[in-house]
């Protein structure tokens, strides 16, 4: 594939050599503002010459080498671009007029942009460079610490792994909590449990990895109610608008980029060798009060154990290879412009055998036949192979527990060479390389994204606008268990499971602009959207000659929406913006199928009032606030009916027929409706050299839709409810500084979120009725969603090792009881958020990169077992060096026993969850160090090209944290509900992934 | 402005070409509501379902643990090779996380919430005889009330543990409804459970042609009679149980082997039949006590076996085998279920109604002699001679403690004596009869309420291994 690429790029290059003959000249002279002061860092720049150009010094001065047929562009912050032909002019002094309409960038809103400037609502906006500054797995991941108030978990380091999103925190707790994704207008589809629940190999699916990064040209967050509004009943967990590259007018010009590099793991488990096991395990033998040697696990004996040694991480990880080539086009003429991107990217793991494959490729075209009507067509269509390991019985997780490092990993039978495969564990935890060598499993996606739009003017200042989008997806998840695994079976064993959703889209809408007069504007927007997805799944396993097959639809839904916004602005200083939606889901019955979702905004630019005092340190203030509902209706499609069932097989009764209800009916369900309230400030100071955006929400959720473990005396087990209600509070600070500007830049942006979150009602159920799946969060009235419901841990009894508990009053105990689970912590953080530092100087730059979480805990559901008190034939943990030797030790962790640790109750190991093993999840980490250096442009341009850079990028290289293992933890999930109480909840949960590449882009 | 308002409109009246249709989507494959019942068939299949529930999955209602739980309570069972669960119970202390109770307690639910269903639309079915609507909603009232019974017995204090009996009962389902229910008094539990079992006897009194293995007056009656019996209301008890063994019906049968047997038993007056092992109504039996072709998980107490052993020639230590024997590894198994793949499992059978009627007669002071048969009847088959009958003219405290004697042996494994200790303590105001050192009135002596169960308000046990 790497070959293809470099010999497209080799006909395209060869294609290009032309070599113009010019004539150049030296030019320089002074910037100033209007006041004449000179005006440091304004960018001087040649018109379609990319990347030939300076910038202003302290004074204001430049110099440059030019054409004389060339065309100098003056551009700043807060002025308007001026533009001047050199001719024979060698020196070019500039006065640069502040310029009201070029203060702020286009930001995309919901069906439409509009000037930053005059945004009412709450909008962070995420270029595309940097979304693809260091390589992630999937490009939302590259969103994390670059908008305020969007908390981004990674997944994990397993290829092609998806990372949570949460804006503003969580506001629902059974319904799905993840944004809406929208890609150029079109909503796609981001179900994460396609392929079941999260038990599939510690990993669920992600719906985005078959996006390529590189053709994103921004990526908005729309994050309170006026601006997530227009999306009504999708947009109360917020919204993430990404767009695609255009086409721009100009020559066609390539871009090549290709990034080959390593991965491994951020953090590296410290498991025990084969010699300091037995040594603990005969120590617990000891404390037991036995003497003698300790039998050790299946049957091996001491000088076995001691001679296999194997380091199950070591057997298991490795060394991943990641390579990544992107090459786009750009063409452009008055009628016709189009993108072209292809990309082909192949990210080994650090994971033995797991290994994501991605080709891509994109046409963005736009083609206006007339001056008023315009049509464009994107259509993507990508493949993602991921090769999946089982990372629990085939993988790392194994060799974290189960996997003891006394086994080896082949034995001799009889002169032949095998697998080991120890009896005593039948699940086949105890050689993961035997499964991962006997497991032969791939996910594929085909993936096509496809829009047309067409935009007609039919009268000045009516636009009307049609887009039509189809999101096609076939997922292909391929499980075959080889001949041989099973001793008795001469034949391979193949699990299918194939889902095809198909996602159809279209929406109208109409937009015109009334201009009463050079201070009064109003755009009205009125629009119409119907949005359906169907998914079929099929199923075929083969076993020998036998075959079954299964075909079903397991989603159907659609949803039909009226809306409308309306925004004001007068005299260029007071902007009204006003949105309703009207929705309507086929998930609810008749009486509560429609919702209406409005939402209220105003902003005011105080700074352009004559009674503030512009000296030249407060440029820019605006203050914003706005009101409005949003809603959820993510839940599963057809829980308004009740079901029943045939009694099939053994459900009869004396031989006669049953029939029974299966699901209670519910058509009263109706949205989950969350109301928001946002203030924020946006300021500038020093001619906007510092930028800073403050802002405070309130937002409440009610009608929250729970999927409710019911009272068992109701005969069923849990039923989809409105109840309860939610409130999240925060504090969100974004904020850029250009340090320095001349030759050497220095830009340090930094953002904050400080959210709170707290349960106000559940309707009175117990607070096991809502539990985060495996993960023993829960939620509690009073507390977070997503509260650690554990029993307190007191101290390590000094004289006989015993761990103390503390009852429900805070008295101490031996006895370990369930029913003295309190809250103890929350897997929500305090604060989160993300420090860049770039910096540039000549041709040289460097990013740094950090992210950060205050606050939270983690839960780690394994140390249990790898911390031992019972020693089992898991393996331990480096830190169990912290236990309870001998009477009057002050120890961290109980002794070791052999015996079964139940206590009064008889519980299992498996309960004895309790903070004995509740960190601090505050981390700081070393998200991304990048370093840069374009190659000199007459260097470059000798060989026709435009620009080249080659940069190298390490990323998550250095990582701060109390927690003894990697803080970013999102491990697989059950459900929805599940996803958001258990975010920061471990389980043998693999580390992220720590990479270094070398990178090339050259642009021609 | 004309033209603006004309594309105005002209995309209004497209935007509002969708319809509802569009929205009205239904999940394929599946049983709506109202396509499941309709006829009175579909009722009646409905019904079924519910007598179903009856065994629980793997027998994890009344088809075996709910009689362990008694004796797990009770200590009628040994605690050896007993773990986790079942250990948590035995000692008297299991907690809301309980995962066996927990799979119990739902399936007296699930039958109550059908027979629910069934009470609340089965007026409104076209083309049901009032005959057929009082059979069927008689077979649903039985049902209820034999659920609520079964978790009443398990999960509440007994009745006159408080003297206006006001103290907790269990949850009442009366409703087919998914709404939260806090736990009725001990009193409205009780009458509930009467009035169902009276409305069964009533609605059922023409008979139920349906035959062996569903309800009829005489098993409702025989439920009234346990119920009255456990809350010591003898004269009523003495009634209906000679109501129920008068209408003759039922047989004693001649072989101790017969009551748990497929289609050998006369006995039985409300039985769950077994077809074949997949229908296997007493799995929990099986999989707790079989013991001829492995150690059974459950074993029995000794005290039980020595109650058995001490008087010689008692056919009934033939349901006893002695492992290990005079070893300190010394067990005793139940052979009760031995040899049966499947067998039908009868709930309430005539030996425990004689037994019913023999204490009550002697209680009451009425028709001793007939309690004298009922004791004799039960000692004749288990001696196979007469040489232990009682005497013509025993008096009323000796028919009791035969009757009390026979009852804890001849109802062994099927979780009788935790509720025999609880009335008599009650009877008695005594707290002499103990269960292995603990007193009938000890909350170690319930179980504890799955932890969904206890909403807000919702007060649970707390069993405090007593």
């Amino acid at each position: 594939m790497k070959n293809k690429f470099l010999l497209i790029f080799l006909i395209l290059y060869a294609s290009l050599a032309s070599n113009a003959f010019s004539q150049e000249v030296q030019i320089s002279g002074k910037v100033v503002d209007d006041t004449g002061e000179g005006l440091p860092g304004v960018n001087v720049i040649v018109k379609n010459k990319q990347g030939q150009g300076t910038v202003t010094d302290l004074d204001g001065n430049y110099s440059l080498s030019v054409e004389k047929a060339d065309v100098i562009v003056f551009s700043f912050v807060g002025f308007s671009n001026t533009e001047i032909i050199v001719a024979n002019q060698s020196t070019i002094d500039v006065e640069m007029k502040m310029d009201i309409e070029s203060l702020s960038e286009v930001v995309v809103v919901g069906y439409g942009t509009q000037v930053k400037r005059e945004i009412t609502g709450s909008i962070s906006k995420v270029d595309g460079k940097e979304i693809n500054e260091f390589p992630v797995p999937s490009f939302e991941a590259a969103l994390q610490g670059r908008a305020a108030g969007v908390q981004v978990v990674q997944g994990s380091g397993m290829a092609g792994s998806g990372s949570i999103l949460r804006v503003r925190g969580i506001s629902s707790i059974s319904a799905g909590g993840d944004p809406l994704y929208v890609i150029d207008g079109v909503p796609v589809t981001q179900d994460q449990f396609l392929l079941g629940n999260g038990g599939a190999g510690a990993m669920n699916y992600n719906p985005l990895s078959t996006l390529n990064p590189n053709d994103i040209e921004s990526v908005e967050i729309l994050k309170d109610a006026s601006a997530a509004g227009i999306y009504g009943s999708r947009g109360a967990n917020g919204v993430v608008l990404v767009t695609t590259k255009k086409g721009k007018t100009g020559k066609p010009t390539f871009n090549f980029s290709s990034n080959v590099g390593i991965a491994e793991m951020a953090f590296k488990p410290d498991m025990l060798s084969a010699s300091e096991y037995v040594t603990l395990r005969q120590e617990a033998w000891e404390n037991d009060g036995n003497t003698g040697r300790v039998e050790l696990p299946d049957g091996i004996s001491w000088e076995e154990a001691l001679e296999n040694n194997t380091d199950w991480v070591d057997a298991t990880t490795q060394t991943g290879i990641n390579q990544e080539y992107n090459l786009s086009g750009n063409y452009g003429t008055k009628k016709f412009k189009t993108y072209v991107g292809l990309s082909y990217t192949n990210n080994e793991s650090f994971l033995v055998g797991n290994a994501f494959e991605r080709m891509s490729g994109r046409v963005n075209l736009e083609y206006k036949p007339l001056d008023n009507l315009s049509l464009s067509l994107n259509q993507s269509v990508a493949q993602g192979v991921n090769d999946r390991v089982n990372l629990f019985e085939g993988s790392l997780g194994a060799a974290l527990s189960e996997a003891n490092p006394i086994y080896p990993i082949f034995t001799t039978e009889n002169g032949v060479r095998e697998y080991y495969n120890p009896i005593d564990d039948a699940n086949g935890w105890g050689n993961p390389v035997r499964l991962q060598n006997f497991l032969d499993w791939t996910t594929t996606e085909k993936r096509s994204l496809s829009n047309l739009t067409v935009s007609y003017e039919p009268i000045d200042k009516l636009k009307l606008n049609f887009t039509g989008g189809f999101d096609y997806l076939d997922l292909d998840d391929r499980r075959i268990i080889l001949e041989g695994f099973n001793p008795n079976d001469t034949f391979d064993i193949s699990n299918s499971n194939i889902n095809y959703v198909r996602n159809f889209t279209y929406n109208v809408t109409a937009g015109y602009d009334f201009i009463f007069d050079t201070d009064n504007k109003l755009n009205v927007l009125i629009g119409n959207e119907f949005q359906k997805s169907i998914t079929d799944n099929r199923t075929r396993n083969v076993t020998g000659a036998t075959v079954q097959t299964t075909a079903q639809n397991t989603s159907d839904w659609a949803f039909l929406s009226y809306f409308s916004r309306a925004s004001y602005s007068l005299a260029g200083k007071y902007f009204f913006q006003g949105t309703a939606r009207l929705d309507a889901s086929s998930r609810f019955g008749e009486n509560n199928r429609y919702g209406f979702f409005p939402s209220l905004s105003g902003a005011w630019i105080l700074s352009e009032e004559d009674f503030m005092n512009n000296d030249g340190f407060l440029s820019f203030l605006k203050l914003k606030a706005s009101w409005g509902l949003t809603g959820n209706s993510k839940f599963p499609d057809f829980e308004r009916f009740g079901t029943f069932q045939i009694g099939q097989g053994g459900q009869v009764y004396n031989g006669e027929p049953t029939v029974f209800p299966t699901r209670l009916a519910n058509p009263d369900l109706r949205w989950e409706k969350t109301r928001t309230i946002d203030f924020a400030v946006e300021t500038g100071f020093i001619n906007d050299r510092v930028t800073a955006e403050v802002a405070y929400y309130n937002k409440v959720t009610t009608d929250v839709l729970i999927n409710i473990g019911t009272q068992p005396g109701t005969g069923f087990s849990s039923f989809w409810d409105n109840i309860g209600r939610i409130d999240n509070s925060g504090v969100e600070l974004s904020l850029t500084s250009r340090n320095f500007v001349g030759d050497f830049t220095w830009t340090t942006t930094i953002n904050a979120a400080r959210n709170e979150n707290e349960v106000k009602d559940i309707g009175g159920y117990s607070p096991d009725a809502v539990g985060g799946g495996f993960n023993d969060t829960r939620v509690v009235p009073g507390e977070p969603v997503g509260a650690n419901y554990l029993v307190r841990f007191s101290r390590v009894d000094s004289e006989t090792g015993q761990p103390i508990w503390l009852d429900k009053d805070g008295n101490e105990t031996f006895n370990f009881d369930l029913e003295n689970r309190v809250v103890v912590g929350s897997v929500i953080p305090d604060l989160v958020g993300g420090i860049a530092n770039n910096f540039t100087y000549k041709n040289f730059s460097l990013n740094i990169f950090f992210t950060y979480t205050v606050g939270g805990n983690i839960y780690d559901g394994s140390a249990k077992r790898q911390l031992p008190s019972e020693v089992t034939s898991w393996n331990f943990r480096g830190d169990v060096v912290n236990r309870w030797q001998q009477p009057g030790d002050n120890a961290d962790l109980p002794k070791l026993t052999l015996d079964p640790i139940q206590g009064a109750d008889g519980g299992d190991v498996w309960q004895y969850n309790s903070t004995l093993f509740l960190y601090d999840a505050s981390y700081l980490r070393l998200r991304s160090l990048s370093l840069g250096y374009n190659l000199p442009l007459d260097l470059v341009q000798r060989y026709n090209m435009n620009s080249v850079r080659v940069s190298f990028t390490g990323s998550n290289l250095l990582t701060f944290t109390k927690y003894p293992g990697d803080p970013e933890i999102a491990r697989d999930f059950q459900n929805a509900q599940d996803r958001n109480l258990s975010p920061n909840v471990s389980f043998l949960t693999p580390p992220q992934q720590r990479t270094f590449m070398l990178g090339l882009n050259i642009g021609f | 402005m004309k033209k603006i308002i004309f594309y105005t409109l002209f995309i209004a009246s497209f935007t509002f070409t969708a319809c509802n249709d569009w929205l009205e989507i239904e999940e394929e494959d599946v049983l709506l509501p109202e396509e499941a019942l309709n006829t009175a068939e579909d009722y009646e299949r409905l019904i079924n379902s519910a007598y179903d529930v009856l065994r629980g999955s793997n027998g994890r209602f009344l088809g075996g643990r709910s009689q362990l739980f008694s004796d797990l309570l009770a200590h009628e069972v040994s605690n050896k090779g007993l773990a986790g669960n079942k250990l948590e119970i035995y000692r008297r202390n299991p907690g809301f996380f309980n995962g066996e109770i927990s799979e119990y307690y739902q399936e007296p639910y699930i039958a109550i919430f059908r027979a629910n269903v069934l009470l609340e639309e089965i007026e409104t079915v076209d083309g049901l005889s009032p005959d057929a609507t009082d059979r069927l909603k008689g077979e649903a009232y039985f049902l209820r009330a034999l659920c609520h019974f079964d978790v009443l017995k398990l999960f509440a204090q007994p009745y006159g543990y408080t003297d206006d009996n006001l103290h907790p009962g269990i949850s009442l389902r009366t409703e087919a409804s998914q709404d939260s229910e806090l736990r009725a008094t001990f009193l409205e539990s009780f009458n509930q459970i009467e009035s169902d079992f009276l409305e069964a006897v009533t609605l059922l009194a023409d008979g139920n042609d349906r035959g062996f293995g569903f309800a009829t007056a005489n098993a409702a009656k025989a439920y009234l009679a346990q119920l009255y019996f456990q809350s010591n209301q003898y004269d009523k008890a003495f009634t209906l149980s000679n109501e129920v063994i008068s209408s003759g019906d039922y047989g004693l049968d001649a072989e101790l082997t017969s009551r748990f047997s497929q289609g050998l038993s006369n006995e039985g007056i409300f039985v769950m039949p077994s077809l074949n092992a997949a229908d296997h109504r007493g799995a929990a039996f099986t999989n707790n006590y079989r013991s001829d072709a492995v150690e059974p998980t459950i074993k029995i107490a000794p005290e039980i076996y020595e109650l058995v052993a001490e008087r010689e020639d008692d056919l009934r230590l033939n349901w006893f085998t002695v492992a290990n024997e005079d070893t300190s590894d010394e067990e005793i198994y139940i052979t009760k279920y031995n040899e049966l793949v499947y067998f039908d499992v009868p709930l309430i059978h005539l030996t425990e109604l004689k037994l019913i009627r023999a204490e009550s007669a002697a209680l009451t002071d009425q028709s001793l002699g007939t309690a004298i048969d009922d004791i004799n009847d039960i000692r004749e088959r288990a001696f196979g001679s007469t040489d232990r009958n009682l005497s013509e003219n025993a008096n009323a405290t000796a028919i009791i403690n035969a009757a009390r004697l026979e009852r804890r042996i001849e109802l062994v494994t099927e979780g009788n004596y935790l509720h025999d200790v609880k009335r008599i303590g009650i009877l008695e105001n005594s707290s002499n009869l103990r269960l292995d050192g603990a007193i009938w009135s000890c909350p170690g002596l319930l179980l504890e309420f799955p932890t969904l169960e206890t909403v807000e308000g919702f007060v649970g046990n707390n069993p405090n291994g007593c």
